[in-house]
């Protein structure tokens, strides 16, 4: 039998990842500060890009 | 020569092209010192990715870790690529904070004056900390390049100095334009990574008879990792900790994870994306692509074990995969894998060489020559930038020509001692106000000597030696803390507001010598 503990700690880092990544988002986010790369979305990080016309 | 050979060598010359035109056109796009050094702070996210995907693959992953799986069983994905897929996980929180200043650092060093000695123009702790980013880089691109030279001739029949040579020129061409160059060159590479491991893992698979075949085989095995030695108890590849202990295993795991989140070609990647989100968003995503590469490394190393059960003697188990890609799959997936090897040595390789250049010039020469700030003076350290980054390619060269090292171990040992000198300057400075440079100074030292003292005398108590070596760091820099003085509001109000003083900025600018 393969123990399953290297894995399963595995995935519980990703979501500790991903747990860390919202934080940080979610702060810069409440800066509203473009020069941070607040977006008013929690995975883009472009400010520049909604400026853009649309075609 | 043979069939197998030439395809192998077709294949390399069509990515030896690929990568010398991405190298040139990339290289033609730099204009300052700026944009050699950091790609002047504007880099965008699926570049970055790119770059941070493939400066993590380095041999110590692609070989290392199949290897280390192969040899010390299923406690590898715990002891490295939990290590490392922590450090990326938290590195959010570091990129974030680089990345936040209006004017950010251009390298790690700077970094370092610019947090800990803003008034001081020779600065000790930036020669420092680039003297120490000088030789640890250095033998990171030396472990590369061995690495690479071994596996090419092995497997082609080409002479090792001469695979060492063709790595140097990939090496000089990749380097010579700079950041931006080096970035578009990884992001190819991280794609032919990405590709290569998958084909070896299909191979390995169909060879196995599929996953569930290989995880019978790692449960029950007896194989010795190579011929003639002590055979393994069974089961042991398949237990929480393996052939490693928990204590060993435990401390491989903090060496990767916190070693790697101060290591400080990543502190410097955070100062190149466009802004602080970015820097945090490109680790996210590429943690989650990783993944994409993990897997079929870790299948390869325990379907290595089915197809291979014990190395030949004096073949040390960082070659399995490559002994693999000859014996057991078919030359055009084995060329592809080789390619990804390839890759790995070079987008690893080329940021040390980088980064060596840089502290060299930009923080070591420029810093203790002092003087005024001009337009000719950059035009002159970007040029300069450029020689020594060749003749340290050289240099390494010449080194790697000569001798041998397990690879992820070597990593390993130097990620280790970057984590126990760094680990308290970089997280204490980012997130404590009153972290001074009596306090930096203090644990980078100790944290050294320390290191160096439990990899050679052995850890006290049987405790993992990152743990008393980074634990020892952590005491000096809060003693600093109590007994020194408390910083100049300049050298922490960027990292700690969103809105800073004039002053701060003026001396941020001062720092970095911007022709204004």
């Amino acid at each position: 039998m393969v123990s399953m503990f290297p894995f399963i700690a595995w995935i519980v880092i990703i979501l500790i990842g991903l747990v860390v990544y919202l934080i940080v988002a979610t702060k810069i986010e409440k800066s509203g500060l473009e020069r941070l790369g607040a977006t008013g979305h929690l995975f883009t990080c472009n400010p520049e890009a909604k400026k853009k016309p649309k075609k | 020569m043979t069939t197998k050979s030439i395809i192998y060598l077709v294949v390399f010359v069509i990515y030896f092209g690929f990568i010398i035109i991405t190298s040139i056109q990339s290289s033609k796009k730099v204009e300052t010192m700026s944009d050699f050094t950091t790609g002047g702070n504007k880099m965008g996210l699926l570049l970055g990715v790119g770059t941070s995907m493939a400066t993590w693959l380095s041999v110590a992953s692609v070989m290392g870790v199949p290897g280390n799986i192969y040899s010390r069983g299923v406690c590898a994905v715990f002891g490295w690529v939990g290590g490392w897929f922590l450090a990326t996980g938290l590195m959010p929180l570091v990129a974030y904070k680089i990345r936040r200043p209006e004017v950010p650092s251009r390298t790690f060093p700077e970094f370092m004056r610019t947090r800990y000695d803003p008034y001081t123009e020779k600065s000790p702790i930036q020669i420092f900390s680039a003297v120490i980013e000088l030789v640890g880089y250095f033998v990171f691109s030396y472990i590369q390049i061995q690495g690479f030279g071994i596996v090419f001739s092995t497997l082609t029949g080409v002479p090792y100095a001469i695979a060492c040579l063709f790595f140097m020129v990939l090496l000089i061409f990749t380097c010579m334009g700079g950041f931006e160059s080096v970035a578009a060159t990884d992001t190819l590479n991280a794609c032919l990574i990405l590709v290569g491991v998958i084909a070896a893992m299909v191979a390995v698979l169909t060879e196995c008879g599929g996953i569930g075949a290989i995880f019978q085989n790692f449960a029950t095995t007896t194989a010795p990792t190579t011929v003639g030695g002590e055979p393994l108890v069974a089961g042991i590849l398949g237990t929480n900790w393996g052939t490693l202990g928990a204590s060993v295993c435990i401390s491989y795991f903090l060496s990767n994870c916190f070693g790697s989140t101060v290591a400080p070609h990543w502190v410097s990647r955070f100062m190149a994306p466009r802004n602080a989100k970015t820097a945090a968003l490109q680790m996210f995503l590429v943690m989650v692509a990783l993944i994409a590469v993990f897997v079929p490394l870790i299948t390869i190393g325990m379907g290595g074990k089915m197809l291979m059960p014990s190395l030949p003697e004096g073949v040390t188990s960082d070659y399995m995969f490559p002994r693999l890609i000859m014996d057991h799959i078919n030359p055009v997936l084995g060329a592809l894998a080789l390619t990804a090897i390839c890759a790995a040595a070079v987008s690893t390789a080329n940021s040390m060489l980088l980064h060596c250049s840089t502290s060299l010039i930009y923080d070591i020469k420029r810093v203790l020559k002092g003087g005024e700030a001009s337009e000719e003076e950059d035009a002159k350290t970007t040029k300069q930038l450029r020689v020594t980054i060749l003749s340290l390619g050289v240099i390494a060269v010449i080194c790697a020509i000569g001798q041998f090292s397990l690879l992820a171990d070597g990593f390993t040992y130097v990620y280790g001692a970057f984590g126990s000198m760094f680990f308290a300057s970089i997280w204490l400075g980012l997130y404590v106000k009153r972290m001074n440079k009596e306090a930096a100074f203090a644990s980078m030292i100790v944290g050294l000597i320390a290191y160096i003292y439990c990899m050679v005398a052995g850890s006290p108590f049987g405790l993992p030696a990152f743990i008393v070596s980074c634990g020892l760091s952590l005491v000096a820099a809060v003693v600093g803390i109590l007994v020194g003085k408390k910083p100049p509001l300049e050298a922490y109000e960027s990292y700690f507001s969103d809105h800073v003083s004039a002053k701060t900025i003026e001396i941020a600018h001062k720092i970095r010598k911007d022709v204004v």
